[in-house]
C-alpha cells in the first residue's frame, strides 16, 4: 500500500475512458478520413468540370479567331487580294467587324514580295472606338517584324502559331495575344502571314469570373509558365509559377508548372507559395495552345462540411466523456464505498477485534457475499481464539503438572552418595537427562546396610511420561525395600520382578542392571534384567564391553530367576552404566549416536574423576 | 528631416570636397532596366554620385535605344556598351575611349535543346542558327573557325523561336537569357549550352564610354564617377535584395515586366562576370589580348573598314593600373 496507489474507482475511470476514447477517435477518425476522401472526389469531379468547362470557352473563343485567321490565309493565298489593293483593305475591315473577340487583323508579307521596290509590306485593321480603320506597318528597324514570333515561327515551322499574351502597345494593362497563320501560295511557297489579335480581357474574364466555394479561384498561365490571368493583378506577366518557385524556393511549384506544360490535366495539394493555407489544384491544359487553366480550391472549405461534422462530433463526444466519467465514477463509487468499509472492518480483525460485526450487505453481489465471508471468517477466527486460549490454558496446565511430576522423580533420585565410612574408595557419579519432562530412566545407588557393600543401579522403563515416573519410582521403592533384606542383587531383582509383574495391568516393564560392590575385596555381583551391556576399563588401560546373560526385564513375568554374575574389580577400574537413552539418541539427520561412538567417548574419558566425566559432553 | 540632414552633409561634403554645386553628368545604359545595371542603380540611390560631386542622369533606356547612337550623337556623357559597338562607332570617325571595362569576358553564349544533340560547334553544321541582329560577329567568327554551314537567320526579342522548334540553336546570354528560358519551366539538363568563351577571344562585354575630348575636359569627374560606379557594384553583390529592389523599382517604372526571381539569378551570374574567385570586384581594365582580338576578327570581318585603333588610344584607364 503505497502513495502512489490509484483508487480502484480511479483505474476503472481511465480505464473506461481510455478504451472508449480509442473506439470513440478510431471511429471518428475512419469517419473522417472516408469523409475527405469522398469529398476529394466530389472535389476534383466539381473543379475538373469547372476547369475544363473553362479551358473549353477559351479555347472556343480562340477556335473562333483561329478559324477567322485560316479562312483569310486562305483567301489571301489565293491572290484575290494582292497586297495594297482595296479589296484588300476592305476584306481586313470586314473580317476585324465580324468578330467582337477580333482587335485587328492584319497580313505581313516575305521581303519585297509584296512590292518589288519594299523590303516590307504589311497592313492591318484595327477596331477603334470609331470602327475599324486601316494602318499600315512601318519598317522599323529597331522592331524587325521578321523576327517577331508571330511571324517568324509561322515562317519557319509553316504551322499556325499562338504568341505568348503581351501588354498591348498602346496601352500596357491591356494583354494582347496573337494567332498566326502562314500563307502559302498556288504553288505551295511560303510568302506571308496573317494574324490575328485578340484582346484577352475577354477570356481571362471567363478564368477571372470563376467562384468555387467561397474563396476558390482559376487561373490562367501562357506556355512559359506566366500568368495571364490570376485574381493577384501584380502577377499578371510579371511572375510565373517558374519565378515563384525560385523565389519561394520551393521545387514543387516548379514541378507543377512543368506538369501544367506537360500533361492534359491534373489534381493535386496545391504545393505551397500560390495560397497561404492548404489547397488542391485541378488544371487542364487548353486543347489548341499550350496555355493552361488552374483551379485552386482552399482545403478549409472543400472540407468544411465534414469539419462541421467533426466539431458536432467532437461536442457529442465530450458530453459523452464527461457523463461517461460522471456514470463510472458513481458506479466505481458504489462498489468501493462497501469495500472502503470491508478494508476498515478488516483492519478492525487484523488489529484482533473480532467482536465488532461487518455491517449487513445492501445488496446481495459479489461485495455482499464477501462481507458474509469475511463475518464468517471473523466468527471462526474468534470461536479458534477461544479454543486456542482453552487450550494454551489447560497445556500450560499440563506442563506444570509434569513439572511438578519430574521435580517429584528427580527428587527419587539420589543427589550424592554418602559413602560414610567407605568414603574414599570409591568415586561414583550419576546424571539423568529426560528427553521428556518426566522420563522413565532411573539410577540408584546407596550404601546397603553393611555399610560395606555399594548398591547401585541403572534402569528404563519401556515408556516415557508420567506413568513410566511412577513404574520407576514403584521400582527403585521395591529395591529399596528388599535391599535390606537381600544381598545379592539377583535375589533382589526377583523379588521386584515377582511385585511389579503382579497387577502390572499397564503392561510396562522396565530394564534394569543392578550391582553390589564390596567395599572391601573389591568383589562385584551384578543381576542384569535386559539391560544395555556396560563398558569397563580396568587399571591396566583394557578397556571392555561388560556383556551379561540379557535374562528378562522386570514387571512382564513373575517367578524368573535372574543370574548372578560375579567378578572381581581392581583398584582403579572404572565401570560405566547408561540406558539406551544414550547409545539411540538421534540427532537432526535421524542418526543414533551409537555404541561405537559412546565407546570412544568413554576410551578419552575413563582416566578421569567421576566428576569430570559427569561434565556435559559435546557431540 | 532626415531627408534635410542628409541635404545638409551632401552640401557639406561637397563644399569641401569639390564644387560647391554638383556637375552634371548624362549616362546611357545600353539596355532594359534590368539586373545588369544594378551597379549604377544602387550608386544612385545610396547618394554615393551626389557624394562625389556629381548630378548623374541616367538616361531612358531599353531595347529601342541604341546607346552607341546616343553617344555618338553626344547625348549622354557616359555611355555602357561592349567593345564591338565602340569599334563600330571608331570606324565611324567617333574617338569614343573605353574609361573602365566592366565584364572582362563574353557572356553569350549558343543554346539549343537537348534533345537535338548539339553538344560542339562542329555539330551547328547544317542546324538553323538564330542570332540577334548586332550580335552578328562571334557566331560568324566560330562559323568561319570551325569552317562550318548552318542556316544563319535573325533573332527577335524572345527565346519562342528555340521553344517552338522553329530554330535549332539561338544566340542567349548566360546572365539573362538562359534564365528566362530556366524560368520558363526548361531545366538546365533539358538544354545544350556552347559558350563562345570557351572557343574564342575577345568580344568583352560591358564597359564605360566617353568622346575623347570629353575625357581630356573632364578627366577629374569622369575618375569619381566610375568610383562611385564601382562602389555601387561592390554593394550591389554584397546586399543582392536590396539591389534588386532598385532594379525591380525601374523596371516597374519602364513598364518593363520582369519578376524578382530573374533579376536574382540575373545579378548571381553577374556576379562571376565581375569578380574574382574571392568575391573582389576586378580592376576595371580592359585587357588588350582581348582587346586586340576582338578588334582583328571585326577588321576581318569586314565589320570595319580599317583596322581597330590601337589599344592606348581606345583605353584610358584613369587612375586605375593597367594589367
Amino acid at each position: 500500500m503505497t502513495g502512489a496507489r490509484r483508487s480502484l474507482a480511479t483505474r476503472l475511470a481511465l480505464v473506461t475512458l481510455i478504451t472508449t476514447a480509442v473506439i470513440f477517435f478510431s471511429a471518428a477518425g475512419a469517419m473522417y478520413f472516408k469523409f475527405r476522401v469522398i469529398l476529394l472526389e466530389a472535389a476534383e469531379t466539381q473543379s475538373a468540370e469547372v476547369a475544363s468547362a473553362t479551358a473549353n470557352r477559351i479555347a472556343a473563343g480562340l477556335n473562333e479567331l483561329s478559324g477567322l485567321a485560316h479562312a483569310s490565309a486562305y483567301a489571301m493565298a489565293s491572290r484575290q487580294l494582292p497586297p495594297g489593293s482595296d479589296e484588300l483593305e476592305d476584306f481586313l475591315l470586314a473580317v476585324s467587324s465580324s468578330s467582337a473577340n477580333i482587335r485587328g487583323i492584319g497580313v505581313s508579307y516575305e521581303p519585297y514580295q509584296a512590292l518589288p521596290d519594299q523590303r516590307y509590306f504589311g497592313i492591318s485593321a484595327i477596331q477603334t472606338a470609331n470602327g475599324p480603320v486601316i494602318m499600315p506597318h512601318h519598317d522599323d528597324p529597331n522592331m524587325d517584324s521578321y523576327t517577331r514570333d508571330w511571324y517568324q515561327v509561322p515562317a519557319l515551322t509553316g504551322k499556325p502559331f499562338w504568341t505568348n499574351p503581351s501588354a498591348s502597345l498602346f496601352d500596357a494593362n491591356r494583354l494582347i495575344t496573337t494567332f498566326s497563320v502562314p500563307i502559302n501560295s498556288a504553288a505551295g511557297e511560303f510568302i506571308g502571314v496573317t494574324v490575328v489579335d485578340t484582346e484577352l480581357s475577354t477570356l481571362t474574364d471567363l478564368v477571372a469570373e470563376i467562384e468555387l466555394y467561397n474563396t476558390g479561384f482559376a487561373f490562367l498561365t501562357s506556355s512559359n509558365g506566366q500568368f495571364v490571368s490570376h485574381p493577384n493583378e501584380n502577377w499578371i506577366m510579371r511572375e510565373s509559377l517558374f519565378s515563384l518557385a525560385e523565389t519561394l524556393n520551393q521545387p514543387e511549384l516548379r514541378q507543377l508548372g512543368r506538369d501544367m506544360q506537360r500533361l492534359r490535366s491534373g489534381f493535386r495539394p496545391l504545393p505551397p507559395g500560390l495560397l497561404d493555407v492548404p489547397a488542391y489544384i485541378h488544371f487542364v491544359r487548353l486543347p489548341s495552345v499550350d496555355w493552361a487553366v488552374g483551379v485552386i480550391i482552399p482545403e478549409h472549405e472543400l472540407f468544411a462540411d465534414i469539419h462541421s461534422v467533426l466539431r458536432w462530433v467532437a461536442t457529442i463526444g465530450a458530453v459523452g466523456f464527461l457523463v461517461l466519467l460522471l456514470t463510472t465514477i458513481a458506479i466505481s463509487r458504489g462498489i468501493t464505498r462497501p469495500l472502503l468499509s470491508l478494508v476498515s472492518s478488516a483492519g478492525e480483525i487484523a488489529r484482533g477485534n473480532l467482536d465488532q460485526a461487518l455491517p449487513p450487505p445492501r445488496i446481495n453481489d459479489e461485495v455482499g457475499e464477501l462481507t458474509q465471508s469475511l463475518d464468517e471468517m471473523r466468527r471462526s477466527l474468534k470461536d479458534y481464539i477461544n479454543d486456542l486460549t482453552a487450550t494454551t490454558a489447560a497445556k500450560e496446565r499440563i506442563e506444570s503438572e509434569l513439572k511438578i511430576a519430574r521435580n517429584i522423580q528427580m527428587s527419587f533420585l539420589p543427589k550424592r552418595l554418602d559413602l560414610g565410612q567407605a568414603e574414599g574408595l570409591v568415586d561414583l557419579r550419576a546424571k539423568l537427562i529426560s528427553a521428556k519432562a518426566v522420563g522413565g530412566d532411573l539410577y540408584d545407588y546407596f550404601i546397603m546396610q553393611s555399610g560395606r557393600h555399594l548398591y547401585f543401579a541403572v534402569g528404563d522403563v519401556s515408556d516415557k511420561g508420567v506413568p513410566a515416573a511412577l513404574f520407576m519410582a514403584v521400582t527403585k521403592t521395591l529395591v529399596k525395600g528388599f535391599a535390606e533384606t537381600a544381598d545379592q542383587p539377583n535375589e533382589i531383582l526377583r523379588r521386584v520382578n515377582d511385585e511389579l509383574a503382579i497387577n502390572n495391568e499397564s503392561g510396562m516393564f522396565v530394564s534394569y542392571l543392578g550391582g553390589i560392590l564390596d567395599l572391601d575385596s573389591g568383589q562385584l555381583q551384578l543381576a542384569n534384567a535386559g539391560h544395555t551391556p556396560s563398558l569397563i576399563r580396568r587399571a591396566n588401560g583394557e578397556i571392555d564391553w561388560l556383556k551379561l546373560p540379557p535374562d528378562l526385564v522386570l514387571g512382564v513375568m513373575d517367578g524368573f530367576e535372574f543370574q548372578l554374575n560375579t567378578m572381581q574389580l581392581a583398584p582403579g577400574d572404572t565401570l560405566m552404566l547408561y540406558t539406551d537413552g544414550v547409545t539411540e539418541a538421534a540427532d537432526v539427520g535421524q542418526r543414533f549416536y551409537g555404541e561405537d561412538r559412546l565407546l570412544a567417548l568413554f576410551s578419552s574419558i575413563c582416566t578421569e574423576s567421576a566428576n569430570e566425566q559427569g561434565q556435559d559432553r559435546g557431540g | 528631416m532626415i531627408r534635410l540632414l542628409l541635404l545638409a552633409l551632401t552640401v557639406h561634403v561637397s563644399a569641401f570636397g569639390h564644387a560647391a554645386e554638383s556637375e552634371p553628368l548624362q549616362l546611357q545604359l545600353q539596355w532594359v532596366p534590368q539586373a545588369q545595371f544594378a551597379g549604377y542603380y544602387v550608386a544612385a540611390d545610396q547618394g554615393w554620385y551626389e557624394e562625389a560631386g556629381l548630378a548623374v542622369e541616367i538616361l531612358p533606356h531599353g531595347a529601342a535605344i541604341s546607346a552607341s547612337r546616343i553617344l555618338a550623337e553626344r547625348r549622354a556623357d557616359v555611355a555602357s556598351m561592349y567593345v564591338t559597338q565602340a569599334l563600330g562607332l571608331w570606324d565611324q570617325g567617333h574617338e569614343v575611349i573605353n574609361i573602365a571595362q566592366l565584364i572582362h569576358a563574353t557572356s553569350l553564349v549558343l543554346v539549343s535543346l537537348a534533345e537535338r544533340g548539339i553538344e560542339t560547334p562542329e555539330a551547328l553544321d547544317g542546324q538553323v542558327l538564330s542570332r540577334w541582329p548586332g550580335f552578328e560577329l562571334q557566331p560568324e567568327a566560330l562559323i568561319r573557325n570551325f569552317g562550318i554551314e548552318p542556316t544563319v537567320i535573325d533573332q527577335g526579342a524572345t527565346m519562342t523561336g528555340l521553344l517552338s522548334g522553329a530554330v535549332d540553336v539561338a544566340v542567349a546570354t548566360e546572365f539573362n537569357e538562359m534564365h528566362q528560358l530556366y524560368l520558363s519551366g526548361v531545366d538546365a539538363d533539358e538544354l545544350n549550352v556552347i559558350r563562345f568563351s570557351e572557343h574564342m577571344p575577345g568580344f568583352i562585354e560591358d564597359g564605360l564610354y566617353v568622346h575623347a575630348d570629353v575625357l581630356a575636359e573632364r578627366r577629374d569627374a569622369l575618375t569619381r564617377f566610375v568610383e562611385a560606379t564601382l562602389r555601387g557594384w561592390r554593394h550591389a553583390f554584397a546586399h543582392p535584395e536590396m539591389a534588386i529592389d532598385a532594379v525591380m523599382r525601374r523596371a516597374e517604372m519602364a513598364s518593363q515586366s520582369t519578376n524578382r526571381a530573374h533579376q536574382l539569378r540575373m545579378l548571381e551570374t553577374l556576379r562571376t562576370l565581375y569578380t574574382d574567385v574571392e568575391g573582389e570586384l576586378l580592376a576595371p581594365s580592359l585587357n588588350a589580348m582581348d582587346y586586340e582580338a576582338t578588334g582583328h576578327v571585326m577588321y576581318q570581318q569586314g565589320t570595319l573598314s580599317r583596322p581597330a585603333p590601337a589599344f592606348s588610344a581606345f583605353h584610358d584607364p584613369l587612375s586605375w593600373p593597367d594589367e
